[in-house]
């Protein structure tokens, strides 16, 4: 078995357990937002196009992912992904997973008033057989095309 | 001093025991107490960690969404079973709908006491050190109510049982346990 001797730093922590994690130099478990990035990949008057980086041995769940924008500038289409992985589970059955990157296509259904917005991604992932990270979020700023405001 | 290892895989991140009555060979326990916890079971009564004081009590957060977690549940299951005597006792706490988590406790076969983390279910894990909220992540407490170890990710089942059997040995079990 592989020793640890790690000390917890906890003397000026308001919870005496915060930084045992990160005292570790052991496979560090880097927050989501570090290890699934997503980016405004293009906006075009039909859709907006988002492109998602995911690290090494980490893969995100297709079903997870919500969409929505704030404020309600144009109505969201049925987002279209690359292609997922098929993975079947005991106990989930089959799920659909991405892993490395995923694109996904939102279609804009009208115009949208205003010349932005910012868009709400849900989503939720884990590290291979190992564990997973609550449902989380992030916040792209959607600029729209001249033209079409 | 004795000091509780890591496991492959992941990591289990140890207090230090330093030696006590070197007579006895008891080992004196590490120096940070568990979070108070009170949850709700399944059947709806309030839990608290307290009520398993003077057994080594193992503490998972899991839920049903999470891949890894219902891996290792099968593994607790047996290892509860095969502990139970020697004053071990797992408890569950998932953070997710009830009805789901009921559903998978009888299809896992969960023989344990499971409470039901919703609400701020979150940030208890926190106080138990799990500042990103990952899941799995197993916490073990020795009798005295202090956290031996925490764990973020799949627990190898032999990495935790020879972290209870450091345990169950330091501190004789009898006379000292009450029935979970």
């Amino acid at each position: 078995m592989l020793l640890c001797s790690l000390l917890p730093r906890f003397s000026n922590a308001a919870n005496p357990l915060d930084g045992w994690l990160e005292t570790t130099d052991e496979a560090a478990i880097r927050p989501p937002e570090e290890v699934f990035i997503a980016s405004v990949e293009q906006v075009t008057q039909e859709t907006i196009s988002i492109r998602w980086h995911i690290e090494p041995g980490h893969y995100l769940y297709r079903n997870a992912f919500r969409f929505s924008l704030q404020p309600p500038a144009v109505s969201l289409g049925e987002p279209a992904y690359s292609e997922a992985t098929v993975v079947t589970d005991p106990h989930f059955g089959v799920s659909e997973i991405f892993r490395d990157s995923v694109r996904v296509i939102l279609p804009l259904i009208g115009e949208p008033s205003g010349f932005g917005a910012t868009l709400r991604i849900d989503y939720q992932g884990c590290i291979e057989n190992r564990l997973c990270y609550p449902p989380a979020s992030t916040e792209l700023f959607v600029t729209f095309p001249a033209g079409i405001s | 001093m004795v000091v509780l290892g890591c496991a492959l895989g992941g990591f289990w991140v140890s207090t230090q025991y330093h030696s006590g009555n070197s007579e006895s060979g008891e080992l004196s326990g590490p120096t940070v107490a568990a979070p108070a916890l009170r949850l709700a079971d399944t059947r709806g009564q309030y839990r608290e960690l307290a009520e398993w004081r003077g057994k080594v009590v193992v503490v998972n957060f899991w839920a049903t969404w999470c891949a890894p977690c219902l891996q290792e549940i099968p593994d607790f299951v047996r290892i509860q079973a095969a502990y139970a005597d020697r004053g071990v006792q797992f408890v569950g706490i998932a953070l997710d709908a009830p009805d789901a988590v009921m559903r998978f406790a009888q299809d896992l076969g969960i023989t344990y006491p499971i409470l039901l983390g919703t609400g701020d279910a979150i940030e208890v894990a926190r106080q138990f050190g799990n500042t990103l909220g990952v899941l799995p992540y197993t916490a073990v407490i020795d009798q005295q109510g202090h956290l031996a170890d925490v764990h973020a990710g799949v627990v190898q089942a032999e990495d935790l049982t020879s972290l209870l059997d450091d345990l169950v040995a330091a501190t004789p079990v009898s006379g000292a346990l009450e029935s979970g």
